[in-house]
């Protein structure tokens, strides 16, 4: 049961490839038995709280290099401001502001910039970032960015 | 008595040493500073530096009709008019929570601004910047109010725009300024993330995010309503991430064929202008944000999102193919071309230069520190429509 309807997760990469298309797909199979959609709901709402905690989990400093932690406010403002606002105050995409986000859970976040919200123009980045970068930015977030 | 008037005129006149024209002048947005330069291109110079104009973070700007002052639309609702030949700040509202650009009518009275927060068009009088109307986009239950993308001004001194959660085109005749007459097409598809309209000022499309295809208005016949076109493009294909949202201003026209970003395809898309169906994708190397002809069709101009925003391509507009990548730097946010197209302009913000390029030999000519640049615009856009 597990195996039908688990999330499909295909890697393409590799030497002399398009870099652009060197990045992780991931496909939401649905089915229409609503059992199998029960059970769906069952698995990934058992994966999730699993797995939560651990995007939760605050990042040390350390991990990631001083050099790289520039780079990724400068993506968070630049690149993700190019939607949700220089100042993460909003645009096409919501406010990003430590009151904006107020009680939302931080695993919810980690799991969007990594995987990207389907139906909507956000992307998923995890080809880009690594989930402790992700994690780490996350943190930032609700703390407030500069 | 009358010669001595004459003589004193004259005299008065070349005591301003700084008269000139403005045909050859422009700004460039430091986004991240709130903060524009002045320039030439003339002698590819920065004339001045310019600070205090709020969030510009996603800036645009039009001209008024004599190309004296440009209208610079901020991220944080602020209008601010800069006179380009005082070098100043002439006149700065903060008109919103949060705006997206603005476009000013035919007649040059009427500058509106298109806003995310609170959603809706605020018009106002150009000399003055007083509110003359303001245009909630209300829709479902009428407590909503939806984002307002890709506003242009169209012939006939009207304006035209885009409603994001609504997918909805307004149509609004601004020839009595206090009224607004608004004519509203609903279900035009999913998620309008911009628009534009065609350089003739017939045509408006918008481009749809949330479902294939693009919608079309023709505004020789508004009532025959939004038509969709290009239903079938990518259709069962898998779609790729969309780093940054493309932009349709600027599009590009030569003979019968129109070019467009693609959306989710790392493609240019290539359209007849006649029937409205796609006659050719030409893959290019990522998602392209702005696909800009040069002003005599001959070429076509390519930049992209994330992570390819570090190349530039150029396209033969008859053979299609491609007769040059550049790569300019890191982070090509904008093009433009001078007038006559000799030359193109290039934001290349993470190296905190523009470039001037010669289009002909594609050799760089001339370089200019600026800091974090993005938006160039010039005043030949005084006497454009639909921008």
């Amino acid at each position: 049961m597990l195996k039908r309807h688990r999330h499909k997760q295909t890697r393409h990469s590799g030497a002399g490839r398009n870099p652009d298309r060197s990045c992780i797909w991931i496909a939401w199979q649905s089915r229409h038995d609503d059992k199998i959609v029960a059970h769906g709901v069952f698995y990934t709402g058992l994966i999730l709280t699993i797995l939560l905690p651990m995007l939760a989990a605050p990042v040390a400093a350390e991990e990631i290099s001083a050099t790289r932690q520039h780079e990724l406010l400068h993506l968070l403002k630049q690149d993700c401001g190019s939607c949700h606002g220089l100042t993460l105050q909003g645009g096409l995409g919501p406010a990003l502001t430590p009151q904006a986000l107020g009680g939302k859970p931080k695993a919810a976040m980690v799991a969007t910039i990594l995987h990207g919200r389907p139906g909507t123009p956000m992307p998923p980045w995890a080809n880009q970032l690594s989930e402790t970068e992700v994690r780490w930015l996350v943190d930032n977030l609700y703390q407030g960015v500069e | 008595m009358r010669n001595v008037i004459i003589s004193l005129a004259l005299v008065t006149l070349t005591a301003c040493a700084g008269v000139r024209g403005t045909g050859d002048m422009g700004l460039v947005i430091e986004r991240a500073s709130g903060s524009i330069q002045i320039i030439e291109t003339t002698n590819n110079q920065a004339l001045q530096r310019i600070e205090g104009l709020g969030d510009l973070s996603h800036a645009s700007v039009v001209y008024s009709r004599d190309a004296r002052y440009a209208f610079v639309f901020g991220r944080d609702g602020g209008l601010t008019k800069v006179d380009l030949l005082k070098g100043n700040i002439a006149k700065r509202v903060i008109q919103s929570g949060n705006s997206i650009g603005g476009a000013i009518s035919q007649d040059g009275r009427l500058v509106a601004v298109s806003n995310y927060t609170p959603g809706g068009v605020r018009i106002f009088n150009a000399d003055t910047l007083q509110l003359v109307a303001d245009i909630p986009a209300v829709y479902g239950d009428g407590q909503q109010r939806s984002k307002v993308v890709g506003l242009v001004d169209a012939p006939e001194n009207r304006f035209v725009f885009s409603l994001y959660d609504a997918g909805e085109i307004w149509l609004v005749d601004v020839n009595d300024p206090g009224k607004p007459i608004i004519t509203q097409f609903r279900n035009i598809g999913q998620l309008p993330y911009d628009a534009l309209l065609t350089p003739d000022g017939r045509y408006y499309i918008a481009g749809l995010f949330g479902e294939d295809g693009l919608a079309l208005l023709d505004l020789w016949h508004p009532e025959q309503g939004v038509q969709r076109i290009l239903a079938e493009y990518g259709k069962g294909e898998q779609k790729l991430p969309v780093y940054k949202m493309p932009h349709l201003e600027g599009w590009a026209s030569a003979g019968d064929r129109l070019f467009i970003p693609g959306i989710g395809h790392h493609e240019v898309l290539v359209i007849d202008k006649n029937t409205w169906q796609q006659v050719a994708r030409i893959p290019v190397p990522g998602q392209p944000v702005f696909v800009m002809a040069r002003p005599d069709n001959r070429q076509i101009w390519i930049n992209f999102a994330h992570p390819r925003n570090d190349t530039v391509q150029v396209l033969d507009a008859e053979n299609l193919e491609v007769i040059k990548t550049l790569t300019p730097g890191k982070a090509v946010l904008h093009m433009e071309f001078t007038p006559r197209g000799e030359q193109v302009w290039i934001s290349v913000r993470d190296a905190d230069r523009v470039d001037v390029y010669d289009t002909r030999t594609f050799a760089r000519v001339q370089s200019l520190s600026m800091t974090r640049p993005s938006g160039i615009f010039l005043t030949v856009r005084a006497g454009k429509i639909g921008l």
